[in-house]
């Protein structure tokens, strides 16, 4: 196995233009990267500053990564981390609930999914912003550009909530239909789902939640539609809610409040990346033997580094071509962050 | 007890020789009105009316104190608003909370009149007599009652006889026959059914527009005795009944002028 030649690293006002892109081709809803410029342009400039806060961060940092394809100079990708969900406020969601009714004289028993709406999840940190260039889809380099921001968590710790959770798009045509939205949030808004999508931009989305139904929703008076779509991910979705379905994320218990998507989450220990996660000194030779693929991080703020490369742990650290120390802009004997990169 | 104008009416309580007679107008009854087709088991508590010929034309089951053996379950009718300024919205909202909020109060319950040979202005006749008898029978028994009198009233029913509101309120919860359950169970009925019924406060805007457009309607069969409670001082009172979510009358007694009126008089 050759170097991967992808190379993740914090993003930067520069790279407004294929932030552009990625919003533009992505489908409606699937993607939390913001529809006009300015407002990306406050992303990318706010992650900066993210990065550059050495000292007491307060939470509300998020972090905004890229992926380049050294090979041909380009950006292809993007994702995210949002320190504190919610934060200075609540982050709502929909917690799944079972109830049992039951009357012996009738002899019935009725299993009830009921939807709580929540605020379980705030000040978790947020996996936020995942786009890959779809021609990309089936390489290495979705794999590295989720996967790493777990080692970035792992790096700098008294950042994050030891507690990870991830939106996933619901499902939603083409055209903005969305099941859910039309048998729940409509009710309330007398809105399309695409304006209350605009509305949310930019803000959070408890001014929202406050006004949607604070009883439980009882499933069973939903459409079949909206029933059906409980939990259901976007088609686009797929890839992202994949690879942290693998690294050991729960589907089961939260739901997006406007689209019914899956919302993902686990605690960080428990990640398959950080369980097998590595640190060390990292070694380099010119005629490294081929070994198995690693993500491979350089730790540091704004000049964090990772990519995934074949490398061999041994007794004295990773050892890697030099080709790969140079890629990370790192050299031997500097601490690494590494983790067996086990697909499936 | 009392006389009439029209009609020569004449109420006295019912006694066990009367049963035959009460089944009999109950079933013809709740026949023409689309009702629960149950029969009462027995007399008590019952006044019935009857003309001059001593024919049974109306009756109807005054009870002191309703569900202390059996707990009543309504749904209240309750109102909540959603609103922000800043997105310009104003939605009202009506939810449904089961409850037992009427257990203990007093009932009039099991209605039953002619309404097949009778003209309109006879059966309204009838029944602000029979209504009347009722809430002097009350007064005298006033000791022992609730604060509040309550008469429900049958709801909505489709031309198959289904009750509109149990299409959509009840069937996702109860596979069971709320007719079926009445039949087998009796008053214990509300008990089984309301144990499979959600708890928390329902929003009536997920239910089929027709289910929300029933909630508080009562049946047509029954309007002249709605306008017979309204004039006596009832008022539909955010409650609905949960099998068909027919409306709840409710009244508080002291303020009821025949209460006070009889009450007058015993004074005397």
């Amino acid at each position: 196995m050759s170097t991967s030649g992808y190379l993740l690293r914090p993003s930067s006002p520069d790279d407004l233009p294929d932030l552009e892109r990625f919003g533009a081709a992505s489908a409606f809803g699937v993607n939390s990267l913001p529809s006009d410029r300015e407002r990306l342009r406050q992303k990318l400039l706010l992650s900066q500053q993210s990065f550059q806060a050495k000292d007491d961060p307060s939470g509300e940092e998020r972090y905004l990564f890229v992926l380049e394809d050294r090979a041909t100079g380009r950006v292809i990708g993007t994702s995210g981390i949002a320190a504190t969900a919610g934060f200075h406020d609540r982050f709502y969601s929909y917690r799944n609930e079972y109830l049992v009714h039951a009357s012996e004289a009738l002899g019935e028993v009725h299993r009830l999914h009921t939807l709580h709406l929540c605020h379980d999840l705030t000040a978790y940190t947020l996996l936020t912003s995942f786009y890959i260039e779809p021609e990309y889809e089936h390489t290495l380099a979705p794999q590295l550009l989720s996967r790493a921001r777990l080692l970035f968590i792992a790096e700098y710790a008294d950042r994050f909530s030891d507690r990870i959770a991830a939106e996933s798009p619901g499902l939603c045509d083409e055209l903005g239909h969305c099941p859910f939205w039309d048998a729940v949030g409509r009710r309330f808004f007398n809105m399309d789902y695409p304006q209350i999508e605009q509305l949310c931009e930019g803000r959070s989305k408890s001014f929202i939640a406050d006004l949607m139904p604070h009883s439980p929703v009882y499933v069973p008076l939903l459409p079949e539609a909206a029933q059906w779509s409980l939990g259901q991910l976007h088609p686009d979705a797929e890839l992202p809610f994949s690879i942290l379905l693998d690294e050991g994320f729960e589907a089961e218990t939260y739901l997006d409040i406007f689209d019914g998507g899956p919302i993902v989450e686990s605690r960080l220990p428990l990640i398959k990346t950080i369980r097998n996660g590595w640190h060390g000194p990292l070694q380099t030779a010119a005629d490294t033997p081929a070994g198995s693929p690693y993500l491979i991080v350089k730790p540091g703020l704004e000049d964090f580094r990772a990519t995934i490369a074949p490398a061999t742990l041994g007794s004295e650290g990773l050892s890697v071509p030099e080709t790969v120390a140079s890629l990370l802009q790192t050299q031997a004997g500097a601490t690494v962050r590494a983790a067996p990169l086990k697909l499936g | 007890m009392t006389s009439a104008n029209y009609l020569q009416l004449t109420s006295r309580p019912a006694q066990a020789a009367d049963l035959a007679a009460l089944q009999a107008l109950r079933m013809d009854f709740c026949q023409l009105a689309g009702e629960p087709d149950t029969a009462p088991t027995h007399a008590g508590g019952f006044l019935l009316t009857e003309n001059a010929e001593g024919r049974l034309l109306g009756c109807l089951r005054l009870t002191v104190r309703a569900g202390l053996d059996a707990p009543r379950y309504a749904y209240h009718v309750g109102t909540v608003v959603h609103a922000a300024s800043e997105l310009g919205l104003f939605q009202r909202q009506h939810t449904l909370l089961l409850g037992n909020d009427l257990t203990g109060c007093a009932e009039l319950g099991e209605v039953a009149w002619d309404n097949k040979t009778l003209t309109p202005a006879e059966q309204a006749q009838l029944l602000r007599h029979m209504l009347g008898v009722a809430l002097q029978e009350l007064a005298l028994q006033c000791a022992n009652s609730g604060e509040r009198l309550f008469v429900e009233l049958a709801g909505l029913r489709d031309p198959a006889g289904q009750a509109v509101f149990w299409q959509g309120m009840g069937k996702p919860f109860c596979r069971y026959e709320t007719r079926a359950a009445q039949a087998r169970f009796g008053a214990d009925w509300q008990r089984h059914v309301a144990a499979l019924l959600p708890k928390h406060a329902i929003y009536a805007s997920f239910l089929p527009h027709a289910v929300q457009r029933s909630i508080g309607q009562a049946a047509p069969q029954l309007h002249l005795w709605q306008a017979a409670l309204v004039e006596a001082g009832f008022a539909y009172g955010q409650h609905v009944r949960i099998d068909d979510g027919g409306p709840i009358y409710e009244a508080e007694i002291d303020l009821l002028a025949p209460i006070r009126a009889a009450r007058a008089a015993l004074a005397g």
